[in-house]
């Protein structure tokens, strides 16, 4: 018998999105942007060429932080 | 009227393409569509049906009265303008997007433009309501390119909408699984969709078509829908 009080959906409920915008912090919107940044990481150091942009964007960015939200 | 620019960040990136299966399923939404081609390669026509050795366009007349001539209009309803072989100078391609604002019935027309790689948006008469898409492909040098454009962006103080738009992504491929997944978390401009690769738009041309006519249940209808639905909320958005 199916067990009605589990959520087997893989959807985050606005619940959940709450639950997690109060453990994370983000701002008053209705969605949050889950980003794997280790494995961003190891993308960026995976490709010399993308790893040297990278670099490259950061050193320009230390005065000036580029903020995707700017945009 | 709704003017979505689009134009390959380099060339061979499928903007064409792009543009002609773009045109039909918004003109499958009933909406009114002009495509406009910029790009002295002139072969929109190519998509929409238009002869293959048809070489007038608006580039072949002085003036947009008289360029008006070469409007053609394919099957869907999609109304046309071709680059042609540019063989009056005084045509500017300023001029035309100027000029298409005042056709009669333009109110709530979209108007697409098919722009050549070589000219940078900047140069573009934009308003703060223009779409800007700019069309890119899943390899390092888009990616490398792209953080150029976005320098040039912000140094420029750009006020319209401007979006980086993957094409012919490839989901079998690491490299592009891999800067896809970068982009998509860390790329400011990104558009939140992206085309796949699919073989039924090359095979569409071959038929002198788009996709979404030739083949109304591949991956590519189901992605050139979803863009339109896309374009439509940020064009609605700018009206209210």
């Amino acid at each position: 018998m199916n067990d009605l009080a589990l959520k087997k959906s893989t959807v985050l409920t606005k619940n959940d999105i709450d639950n997690l915008l109060r453990q994370f912090g983000g701002k008053n919107q209705g969605y949050i942007e889950i980003v794997d940044v280790e494995k961003n990481r190891q993308t960026i150091d995976k490709y010399p060429l993308i790893k040297d942009i990278a670099l490259s964007i950061k050193d320009t960015q230390q005065d000036k932080l580029f903020n995707k939200s700017t945009y | 009227m709704k003017k979505i620019f689009v134009k390959g960040i380099k060339g061979g990136t499928g903007t064409t393409s792009v543009v002609a299966n773009l045109a039909c399923a918004l003109r499958k939404s009933h909406e009114t569509v002009y495509v406009i081609d910029l790009d002295p390669k002139s072969d929109i026509g190519l998509h929409l049906g238009l002869a293959w050795d048809h070489l007038l366009g608006w580039s072949d007349y002085a003036d947009f009265a008289s360029a008006s001539e070469q409007f053609h209009q394919d099957n869907d309803g999609v109304t046309f303008l071709p680059y042609g072989s540019g063989s009056n100078t005084k045509s500017s391609f300023k001029d035309i997007i100027n000029h298409c604002q005042q056709l009669h019935d333009s109110d709530d027309a979209w108007f697409l433009f098919d722009c050549p790689a070589h000219i940078n948006a900047l140069e573009y008469p934009l308003d703060p309501e223009d779409i800007f898409l700019e069309v890119i492909n899943c390899d390092a040098i888009c990616h490398s390119l792209m953080y150029k454009q976005l320098n040039f962006l912000k140094q420029s103080g750009s006020s319209w909408q401007h979006y980086f738009l993957t094409n012919r992504f490839n989901s079998a491929s690491e490299l592009e699984s891999d800067l896809l997944q970068l982009w998509q978390s860390e790329l400011p401009l990104f558009a939140p969709l992206y085309i796949n690769k699919d073989e039924a738009i090359m095979e569409a041309t071959a038929f002198r078509n788009v996709a979404i006519n030739c083949a109304p249940y591949s991956v590519a209808n189901d992605d050139f829908e979803t863009l339109a639905g896309w374009l439509v909320s940020r064009a609605n958005n700018n009206e209210s």
